[in-house]
């Protein structure tokens, strides 16, 4: 046939039109080919996720608690209950009534008038109608409220929804009335009259009736939901719920209230009358807050699909709330728990559910009461921190109120018992007024002062210093070293004894009546003995000592998970900054000198390394360094390195330490705060060298301390810039006040805790810092860490 | 009118591939239909047929009817009609386009003006005009020459613009497109010049990307739609290319061999595809059938139209030539389009797949078209006719 109709024009013309057919054909038949065997495995697994639904069932994170398991953090479980905005407004009863009038008489329901169709319409809806109107009962039944209650919420809704309806229609009318008059085409085909037809986004959509509502009441929402899906459960006659997690995190400590005892404060702050101190913001350094919305690393971090496969329940979605710094960050992975996973076959109705798993509660070695006990002392309304007349500080004014910071720590385990920075800031701060955290260079609330902001150590690091020069073999415990007030015969301006200077100019070996040796060289604070373990130790020993009592960045270091920590650094790291130009104190902590090298230098100088024996020169650390050091020198070069978490494995370095010279550093310390010569022993508040107070007043517990007066660089100027002068007629120094104490019951007869106090800006050690030590003393007495008396 | 009677007609031809194929794809428009409106439970559950597909199966016998009415007339009533139906048709467009006609009458479905509302049943009036202009082009071709020349194309192609304008204006693109191809092929078939008709091919290809201007913006956003899928960006999943893809998913997820009927009935349930018992019902078919019952579908039309073809290389008679030539081209690219949108190849542009979408006046359309092929494949060819379409080329 193909050949006689390839003889004619016509068949052939036939035969053309036949292959454009064919050749048109070969496209469905290609197509197919590719998307049911091509792209079929993919597209099947498409298909059948639509099969599956997935609800993603809450879990609750883990709590923060302190050593006494008192709550710091923890989920307040909080749910809102939504409901469609048809059903709130009673429109799905009619829409119901509708459908089943239609369904019912389909045949006919064409040639029905309009007036018919609402007839029958009218007939279906009283059913429906009870139905809502029992649903709402039985809502407002579950949640313990009264039906005016849910009936005035939907009053509010519905006036809500409608005034922006309004608005939307309106300026919806108003663009297109502008494309018309443009000569465009509308994108639909809707008249301008037809606008208010079309329902805005609010009117589909759900709407929350209650808010706050307990995970009681959620729970047997959920299980009458639950029962609609499945055969014989009670099931909620209202159609449209939809349960919404709000929880929120709850710090129980954040505001709280101390009474502060002030019968032990020095001079003019004592009072029989204790006052109420509020402190906000506790402990916020370590345990940081929440951000309520990932960023994309940590979506990317955690994403839903592992690598490998898996799914990961505890993948973030864009609305869950992250620990965004301290231990809510750090600690995230344990705190966060594992979402539940309720899977539906939608086609054979079957359910299966994996339930959820919480969050770990992570127990911090803090004492929550102990924390905001130190807050409340280092507040300006104890007037501890604030600048006194006695302390003679002449970078400050009376009045001021310095920046401080404690730390507290267990000399047997480690356990960090209480790390406070004052000032600090609170979380409504971080949500009302972010600038005034993030951005007030004034104060740096932000920075955590007792391991953040390095300082000059000072005096306190002598002890450390004898016990190092002794240990190496470079000096004699029970050698006896003249001061004569400088280090350097014929040079009395370079490497001088604080009591040479104006207005004493004297000499300790004058004022003893002999050369000191170690015990009393600590007691005294004499720098000239100090010098001499400095020289005698050299750059390399003094560096890699530092380093060994943990101030260095090859130290071992702790492992906190509480924001950024300053290594510490002491020698060749260190590069000290000409300070003669440098600001007044606390107004511009970002020219400190004291900061690490851009470049590591070959080694310290012969004459640095005798600065840092009297903690001074190219080395700086934290409170928290300070702290650990005195506790390895309690337990004889046991060092244990510092924690914050009870999970955190215990980690110890040996020193070996010459146990006489810490015995000799030991009783120096004794002395320094014992003994009326010590240079920690008393203070004098009004004027007079008679009115003497002891600084520590702590029955019952045995004190071994080192008060230090560091000099931070800079120089003290008055408002119109000018140099404040010593007597001498040298610019004065503006000083950190520092004071260290190992603490531990008399009867027990050894240190149990190391307390490291610093006063920014203070000035004397003594003066300033000491006070607010023995208030921490006490503190600690309350809190039952020191008990007169006890035996263990 | 001359009925048919038996000494005209033979038992013996082509167009019964037509009806037997035809009748295959109704059968399983029924099926595929009752499949994507109606959920079964499990595989035991009692189940009723779901009523479209009901209704559906009232509209295949009153296609059949249709069809037997269509066969009954000869060619010499057939061609009496065709100016007058044409012109019945073009009053049916206007109807639908005039805007003082009350809402009752012509009711929007989908943005497009196409039907009307007679109570009783709804019109699809370019169904109608679709075989109309078929009849009215063959017999303004039947024995003429002067389409050989150039401006000899200039009739045939206002014929063709006053009824595609029309529909384009409903809007429905699609269908006013179809009619292109029906003149293309009456006029290749009726001996107008290759070479003209190239001509004219390549013009409209230029043409065609000048006119996206003038395109309405819901037909632009169909094409970016398209080129957005071949490019493989997803982003307008969720509303442009939203039935695309789910088509594609549907369709796909057949595989070789398709679900069992109680998994596609919840693959499509699921899946929310839009117009699946209209445009789309090409992908429930693959979704339960597969690749092989794809290829039985393509099987099936490709057999229509080689009835269809057949039965124009028989026929002596040069209008009969030309109405089935005509009719088989608006057939080949109904179904090609349909399928080539639902497998995402083409702009979904809004064309039923014929004899298996549901709609009574698609269904009876493609049965008047079946009834006409066959009433020109069982009519003998009248004794000392002279070659149709034969010239010297």
């Amino acid at each position: 046939m193909a050949v006689s109709l390839a003889e004619s024009m016509y068949g052939r013309r036939l035969l053309l039109l036949a292959s454009i057919i064919c050749a048109g054909m070969v496209v469905p038949i290609v197509a197919v080919s590719r998307i049911t065997l091509y792209k079929g495995e993919q597209l099947r697994q498409a298909a059948e996720d639509n099969l599956v639904s997935t609800i993603w069932l809450p879990t609750s994170r883990g709590r923060l608690l302190d050593r006494k398991g008192r709550v710091l953090a923890s989920d307040r479980p909080s749910f809102d209950i939504a409901v469609d905005y048809p059903v709130i407004t009673g429109q799905w009863a009619f829409s119901q009534a509708a459908r089943r009038a239609r369904r019912a008489n389909r045949e006919i329901w064409k040639s029905l008038s309009t007036v018919q169709r609402e007839a029958l319409v009218q007939a279906e809806l009283p059913a429906f109608a009870e139905r809502l109107e029992a649903g709402w009962r039985q809502l407002a039944s579950i949640a313990g409220v009264t039906l005016d209650d849910v009936e005035d919420r939907k009053s509010a809704i519905t006036a809500d929804v409608a005034r922006q309806a309004a608005n939307v229609w309106e300026r919806q009318r108003i663009a297109m009335q502008r494309e018309l008059e443009r000569g465009r085409e509308l994108l639909e085909d809707v008249s301008l009259s037809e606008v208010d037809v079309r329902p805005i986004r609010e009117q589909t959509s759900p709407h929350v009736i209650l808010s706050g509502v307990d995970d009681r009441v959620i729970f047997e929402l959920r299980s009458l939901l639950a029962g609609g899906r499945l055969e014989g459960g009670p099931a909620l006659s209202l159609p449209g719920v939809s349960i919404i997690d709000t929880s929120t995190r709850q710090y129980p400590f954040d505001y709280t209230t101390v009474t502060v005892d002030r019968s032990g404060f020095p001079g003019p702050l004592r009072s029989s009358k204790p006052i109420e101190v509020d402190v906000t913001g506790n402990s916020i350094h370590l345990i940081g807050w929440m951000r309520q919305r990932p960023f994309r690393e940590d979506l990317d971090g955690r994403p839903k699909v592992r690598a490998d496969g898996t799914l990961d329940r505890g993948y973030y979605q864009e609305t869950d709330a992250v620990g965004s710094s301290g231990l809510e960050s750090s600690a995230e992975d344990d705190l966060r728990g594992l979402r539940g996973l309720q899977i539906e076959q939608l086609d054979t109705g079957g359910v299966t559910i994996e339930p959820p798993q919480p969050g770990k509660d992570v127990k911090l070695t803090i004492d929550a009461e102990l924390q905001a006990r130190i807050a409340a002392l280092m507040e300006r309304e104890s007037g501890l921190t604030v600048v006194q007349a006695w302390h003679k500080n002449k970078a400050a004014l009376p009045g001021d109120h310095l920046k401080s910071a404690v730390v507290v720590l267990s000399v047997d385990t480690g356990d960090i018992l209480a790390m406070v920075s004052n000032p600090g800031f609170t979380r409504q701060q971080l949500s009302d007024d972010p600038a005034s955290v993030f951005k007030n260079e004034a104060d740096l609330p932000l920075l955590n002062r007792a391991i953040a902001r390095p300082y000059p150590p000072g005096s306190i690091v002598k002890p450390l210093m004898l016990a190092a020069a002794v240990t190496d073999g470079v000096v004699d415990i029970n050698s006896r070293i003249e001061c004569t007030g400088h280090l350097f015969p014929g040079q009395k301006d370079r490497f001088r004894c604080w009591i040479a200077k104006p207005p004493i100019n004297s000499t300790h070996t004058i004022a003893l009546g002999r050369h000191l040796d170690a015990a009393e060289a600590i007691m005294v604070s004499c720098n000239i003995f100090f010098y001499t373990m400095g020289q005698k130790l050299g750059p390399e020993r003094i560096a890699r000592w530092y380093e060994a009592f943990g101030c260095g960045p090859n130290a071992v270091r702790p492992r906190l998970g509480v924001g950024d920590q300053f290594t510490g650094v002491a020698g060749p790291q260190m590069r000290t900054v000409e300070s003669d130009e440098a600001e007044m104190v606390g107004t511009d902590l970002a020219r400190s000198p004291v900061r690490p090298s851009a470049e590591p230098r070959k080694g310290v100088s012969p004459s640095e390394a005798i600065l840092m024996g009297i903690g001074q020169g190219p080395v700086a650390w934290t409170p928290l360094h300070a702290a650990d050091a005195y506790s390895t020198l309690a337990k004889y070069g046991q060092r244990i390195v510092p924690r914050m978490r009870f999970d955190e494995p215990a980690r110890a370095v040996t020193l070996n330490l010459d146990r006489g010279a810490v015995d000799m550093a030991l009783l120096g310390l004794e002395w320094s705060v014992g003994q009326e010569i010590g240079t920690g022993h008393h203070i004098v508040v009004d004027g007079s060298r008679v009115g003497k107070e002891p600084i520590f007043n702590v029955p019952g517990i045995r004190v071994w301390g080192k008060s230090g007066t560091a000099d931070s660089g800079l120089k003290a100027k008055d408002a119109e810039g000018n140099f404040i002068r010593e007597l001498s007629g040298t610019p004065a120094s503006i000083d950190h006040s520092w004071f260290v104490v190992l603490a531990g019951p008399e009867s027990i007869g050894r240190p149990t805790l190391a307390v490291a106090v610093i006063v920014e800006n203070g000035g004397s050690g003594g003066r300033v810092a000491g006070p607010l030590c023995n208030q921490v003393l006490r503190a600690l007495i309350d809190e039952r860490y020191l008990v007169p008396g006890a035996q263990q | 009118m001359k009925i048919v009677s038996l000494r005209d007609t033979t038992v013996l031809h082509f167009a019964w591939l037509c009806l037997a194929s035809g009748l295959a794809l109704s059968l399983l428009g029924v099926y595929a239909i009752d499949l994507g409106a109606h959920h079964a439970e499990n595989e035991t559950a009692a189940r009723t047929i779901a009523p479209l597909a009901l209704k559906q199966f009232v509209f295949l016998g009153v296609g059949l009817l249709a069809a037997a009415m269509a066969a009954a007339p000869d060619s010499k009533f057939l061609r009496m009609i065709a100016w007058p139906s044409l012109a019945v048709s073009i009053a049916l467009l206007l109807v639908l386009l005039l805007p003082f006609v009350p809402a009752w009458l012509v009711t929007p479905r989908n943005g497009v003006r196409g039907w009307i509302d007679f109570g009783v049943f709804d019109l699809q009036p370019v169904e109608v005009a679709k075989i109309a202009f078929v009849l009215a082009a063959a017999e303004y071709l039947r024995h003429r020459t002067n389409h050989r020349t150039l401006l000899g194309l200039l009739p045939p192609a206002f014929i063709t613009f006053v009824p595609v304008s029309l529909i384009y204006l409903q809007p429905d693109l699609g269908a006013a497109l179809l009619f292109i191809p029906a003149i293309f092929a009456i006029l290749v078939a009726s001996g107008a010049r290759l070479k003209h008709m190239a001509l004219v091919v390549i013009i409209g290809l230029m043409a065609a990307p000048i006119s996206y201007p003038l395109l309405h913006e819901y037909q632009k956003q169909r094409i970016i739609g398209l080129i957005q899928q071949f490019r493989g960006v997803r982003s307008g999943a969720d509303d442009i290319n939203y039935q695309a893809y789910t088509a594609q998913t549907v369709a796909g997820s057949g595989g070789l061999r398709g679900y069992s009927d109680t998994k596609a009935r919840a693959i499509v349930k699921y899946a929310s595809l839009p117009e699946r018992q209209n445009d789309m019902i090409f992908a429930v078919i693959l979704s339960r059938f597969g690749f092989i019952g794809g290829m039985v579908v393509v099987g099936l039309y490709m057999l229509w139209l080689l009835g269809a073809m057949l039965t124009a290389a028989i026929c002596k008679d040069p209008f009969g030539r030309l109405v089935v030539v005509g009719l088989s081209m608006i057939m080949a690219v109904t179904a090609v389009v349909n399928m080539g949108m639902v497998l995402g190849v083409l702009p979904i542009v809004g064309l039923a797949l014929p004899f298996v979408s549901s709609g009574g006046s698609s269904m009876v359309s493609v049965w008047i078209t079946t009834g006409l092929v066959f009433g020109f494949a069982m009519r003998r060819a009248p004794r000392l006719v002279r070659p149709a379409f034969e010239f010297d080329d």
